[in-house]
């Protein structure tokens, strides 16, 4: 069994959060984690809210069967991660995109993929988002951002 | 299910991702960010309803309707200009029996007219089409493109109604000359379409129309052939999109041709250039920035000069996501993805798309 995780730095999110109050907005590392591989790599720096709720987006599509295969980007790098749900599981691989022949990309695989029981990728976006979610409490942030942050993890539940 | 993992990398290619909006990968024609004329600075006059000549509707909305199915309405004062504007021409108006130009039916009433200030606001239902910089924005030209044909045709401030009477009857004369040439396809109304049409349409036409057109310019305008000859080779020669702009790379429509036409322009869109220095500069220290692609070798400076040039170089529209379109473009040996907030006009990140160090 593989051990899926979902990273971020807090105290980057807290000091970013200092500079603006828009969540979106916010910059730090997010990346993940399986057995003892990170991606993109252990340390990533992006828009962490922005990107977990587009994970969130596309693991509702995969638990609600509108789709099998979603794509999940970084924003911040030629990084993403594929998820295909195969009944009760998931299968992630993780590519790094770089340029080919006419414009098309290279997909490489910069980590092994990993099989996973979908509830348990579910609950750890989950978690991570419900993560996010206790700082935005604790330092006072709300917004339309944070809504709906929040309103896609409560879906998933 | 998990693979092998022998190598620490396998390849895998993968054609043209399947989120890829084609039909924004190139700009969309109409979609000109030329500004109203209203906001002119130059002191460009509206005039009043009665002096304008009829102006069919196709010549007004930019449809392409062809005189021969476009509605015929009757000619009222109301507001609306696209009323106003509403065609009483016809093709036998263009062409007599002989196929010439019929200039007496084709009459484009030249009398002159007083140009005294009318305020919009306050005379809506004196005011008609007469803006050439509206005229023409269908047309696909830059406000800048426009400006410079008028200086170049020879106009001189405050004969804006000049101008547009002369791009008037130069696109008439010129649909004429094609309907009743042979092979032409018929009315050629169809050259208003874009000033790039009308371009090929000129060039298209035998020596011997560009001289009745010529001629029944100069007629209609007053002008001397050589002045009309002079004219029409000027106008003809402005081309949308190249030297429109300040640095003569990016104007109203372009420095860029592929900028999908629901990006901000060059002009309007904005920079996260912390968050872009904060993960793609070598000298924010790697513990933040952790291994992104890094502009390698480039000071902040240098960095904001290759994206702002990358930005004015999009090659391709690679994705979509809510309001974050991911595009690709180019500066010198610079390969670079950015994501434009559409909403915000703002570049929230741009990195090189290749790790070389």
């Amino acid at each position: 069994m593989f051990n899926f995780s979902v990273s971020f730095d807090e105290n980057q999110i807290i000091s970013s959060l200092e500079k603006t109050k828009n969540p979106e907005k916010i910059g730090g590392d997010i990346h993940l984690n399986v057995d003892s591989y990170s991606f993109p790599s252990d340390r990533c720096y992006d828009y962490p809210v922005t990107i977990l709720g587009w994970w969130l987006e596309n693991c509702e599509k995969l638990s609600s069967g509108a789709e099998r295969l979603v794509e999940n980007y970084f924003m911040d790098g030629p990084y993403e991660f594929w998820i295909e749900k195969d009944s009760d599981s998931v299968e992630i691989k993780f590519f790094r995109r770089s340029p080919g022949d006419d414009d098309d990309d290279i997909y490489t695989e910069v980590c092994p993929s990993c099989e996973i029981p979908f509830e348990d990728y579910k609950k750890e976006l989950q978690k991570t988002g419900n993560r996010m979610l206790n700082i935005f409490n604790e330092n006072h942030i709300s917004g339309m951002e944070v809504d709906h942050l929040e309103s896609l993890v409560k879906r998933l539940s | 299910m998990a693979k092998d993992f022998a190598d620490g990398e396998r390849m895998v290619k993968r054609s043209t991702p399947t989120k890829v909006d084609p039909q924004n990968d190139v700009p969309q024609p109409g979609s000109s960010t030329t500004p109203s004329w209203q906001n002119r600075s130059y002191g460009y006059k509206a005039l009043e309803f009665d002096t304008m000549p009829p102006i069919p509707q196709h010549f007004r909305t930019g449809s392409g309707v062809n005189a021969s199915n476009a509605p015929q309405q009757e000619q009222t004062k109301k507001a609306d200009p696209a009323l106003v504007a509403s065609s009483t021409l016809t093709p036998e108006m263009l062409t007599g029996q002989n196929g010439q130009i019929n200039a007496a039916q084709t009459d484009l009433k030249t009398q002159k007219q007083e140009t005294k200030p009318l305020d919009p606001t306050q005379d809506k239902k004196k005011l008609a089409w007469v803006s050439p910089l509206d005229a023409l924005d269908y047309l696909g030209l830059g406000l800048d493109v426009l400006e410079r044909a008028y200086i170049e045709v020879g106009m001189k401030p405050g004969q804006e109604k000049e101008f547009a009477r002369f791009s008037n009857t130069l696109y008439f004369a010129i649909d004429a000359a094609m309907a009743i040439l042979p092979g032409a396809g018929g009315g050629g109304l169809a050259v208003r379409a874009s000033h790039e049409v009308g371009v090929a349409a000129w060039h298209a036409l035998p020596a011997s129309s560009k001289a009745k057109v010529i001629q029944e310019l100069a007629k209609k305008m007053g002008w001397s052939a050589t002045r009309a000859s002079q004219a029409v080779n000027v106008f003809f020669s402005m081309k949308a999109g190249k030297g429109g702009g300040k640095d003569g790379k990016d104007g109203n429509k372009g420095g860029n041709n592929k900028r999908p036409a629901d990006l901000p322009s060059s002009k309007k869109v904005k920079y996260d250039w912390d968050h872009i220095f904060e993960g793609h500069w070598e000298g924010t220290p790697a513990k933040t920035r952790g291994n992104n692609t890094v502009f390698w070798g480039l000071n902040k400076n240098q960095i904001k000069a290759v994206i702002k040039d990358a930005y004015k170089n999009i090659y391709k529209k690679v994705q979509t996501q809510g309001d974050k379109v991911r595009v690709r473009g180019k500066s010198g040996k610079w390969d670079i993805e950015m994501w434009v907030n559409k909403k915000t006009n703002q570049i929230e990140t741009a990195y090189p798309r290749e790790i070389k160090k």
